[in-house]
């Protein structure tokens, strides 16, 4: 806060009415953006409820607060989640109005639950997180998923969120009161847990895995969850996580094929080979298409951050991916379905940036 | 275009002795007949954190977190 007023100060004597102008301009700017972003509007006013609520302790400015604090904050991070794809639905707290009624307000399978004072607002953030996650999320899959591998990848998800919430009480809370608990139940939920931070790590469990399970529940509507089918999800993360945990010139499989999952993935990550052309993976690509796989991604670990990098080598190899993507949808007609850039951390603790696509092929009904 | 919303229902922590005359069921609270349906608490005006509707019977949950992580996890939504 003192470090803006700074700046703005600064402005103004330096430039003196240009900078009150210019300050002016940036306020109305700000303002149309808040006013035409409903997330952010209900973020505002949720702030201004709260001023509300602490100079007149009035129930009502309490209620409107928790209930704007909550959607404004979880809205907003659910869209800046890095999902391939229109993931989690967006929340909507509504208080529970029922006076006179009866017992059929509540619908089946609704579950009603009693907030905190504001004062424990990260208690409730926490919660209907929790609750979001679980009712929105890998929808069409649960009933095949088992308990440990379902909950690793909800306690992920909801870290996620919160992460992208930003406030640390909230982070706090929840990992002491949720996330380790559940992690300590058994030592199936810990190597779950441990695979799929892993896989996140490298930028692949919202990128791809969610993304691709979403697919799945597509694929086996109307049908009756099997133990197969469990072992080919539980399959597709072990495959993720030995590619997140592939340490340099280490090879690992690059297709999965199972009865419901056939995918292809090309890595570009050595640049040493990438610099001598791309044709090696256009004849990967042309291999993933022969073989009928129903999605292909493209994930580039590019070199370094920070490291004494040859910027030439680098700029080629920058040309290069582009080139490469450029060819693939040219040589192969094949659409691209999405393009995430991102940085992740390699096993060395590199700070590495990083680009998937997804390519799904003409023949592949959605 | 309005987004899909999933609305989640609250009860404002003042109201709660209001929720469960609104739902018939505060005879019942008061004689601690209500007991949660996870751990077997019984549950009172301050203990109570959730209700859920689950093949017709209303399945109650007190405020200990293992309690409320369970009753949501049972009650996820397998909508497809």
């Amino acid at each position: 806060m003192i470090s803006y007023l700074a700046t703005l100060i600064e402005l103004v004597s330096k430039y003196g009415a240009w900078g009150v102008l210019l300050i002016f301009i940036g306020v109305i700017y700000y303002l149309l953006r808040v006013i035409l972003d409903e997330d952010l509007s209900t973020v505002w006013r949720a702030r201004i409820y709260k001023a509300v609520y602490k100079i007149s302790g009035k129930s009502e400015a309490e209620k409107k607060y928790i209930e704007n604090d909550i959607s404004g904050r979880i809205n907003l991070a659910r869209r800046n989640m890095p999902f391939g794809k229109e993931y989690l639905a967006a929340i909507k707290v509504e208080w529970f109005e029922g006076m006179g009624g009866k017992t059929a307000q509540i619908k089946e399978n609704e579950i009603i639950v009693r907030l905190d004072p504001a004062e424990s607002q990260e208690k409730n953030i926490v919660l209907l997180t929790d609750a979001l996650v679980k009712q929105t999320s890998l929808i069409g899959i649960r009933h095949i998923l088992k308990e440990p591998l379902e909950l690793s990848m909800d306690l992920n998800l909801i870290k996620n969120l919160l992460i992208e919430i930003g406030d640390r009480r909230v982070l706090d809370w929840f990992f002491r009161n949720e996330y380790q608990p559940n992690v300590n139940k058994s030592e199936e939920v810990k190597e779950w847990t441990g695979k799929i931070v892993e896989i996140d790590e490298k930028g692949l469990f919202t990128r791809l895995l969610l993304v691709q399970l979403d697919d799945y529940s597509k694929r086996i509507i109307g049908k009756p969850g099997s133990s197969e089918m469990f072992h080919e999800i539980a399959e597709l993360v072990d495959f993720l996580y030995k590619m997140s945990t592939k340490v340099y010139a280490q090879d690992v499989p690059l297709d999965f094929i199972t009865q419901n999952i056939k995918i292809g993935i090309i890595l570009v990550g050595e640049t040493s080979k990438i610099l001598f052309g791309i044709e090696n993976y256009l004849t990967a690509f042309a291999y993933n298409i022969q073989k009928q796989f129903t999605s292909i991604y493209v994930i580039i670990w590019d070199k370094e951050f920070l490291g004494n990098v040859d910027s030439k080598a680098h700029k080629k190899f920058v040309e290069m991916t582009e080139s490469l993507d450029r060819d693939i949808q040219k040589t192969f007609r094949v659409p691209k379905d999405f393009e995430l850039k991102y940085t992740c951390t390699d096993h060395e603790g590199n700070k590495r940036k990083a680009k998937i696509s997804r390519y799904i092929p003409e023949y592949v009904s959605q | 275009m309005e987004r899909e919303k999933e609305v989640i229902r609250t009860i404002y922590h003042k109201d709660v002795a209001n929720f469960f005359e609104s739902i018939g069921s505060s005879g019942e609270l008061a004689r601690g007949e209500i007991r949660c349906s996870i751990c077997g608490e019984i549950i009172t005006l301050n203990n109570f954190r959730a209700v859920a509707r689950k093949s017709e019977n209303l399945l109650f949950c007190c405020d200990k977190e293992s309690c409320i992580h369970e009753l949501i996890s049972h009650l996820k939504g397998d909508k497809a």
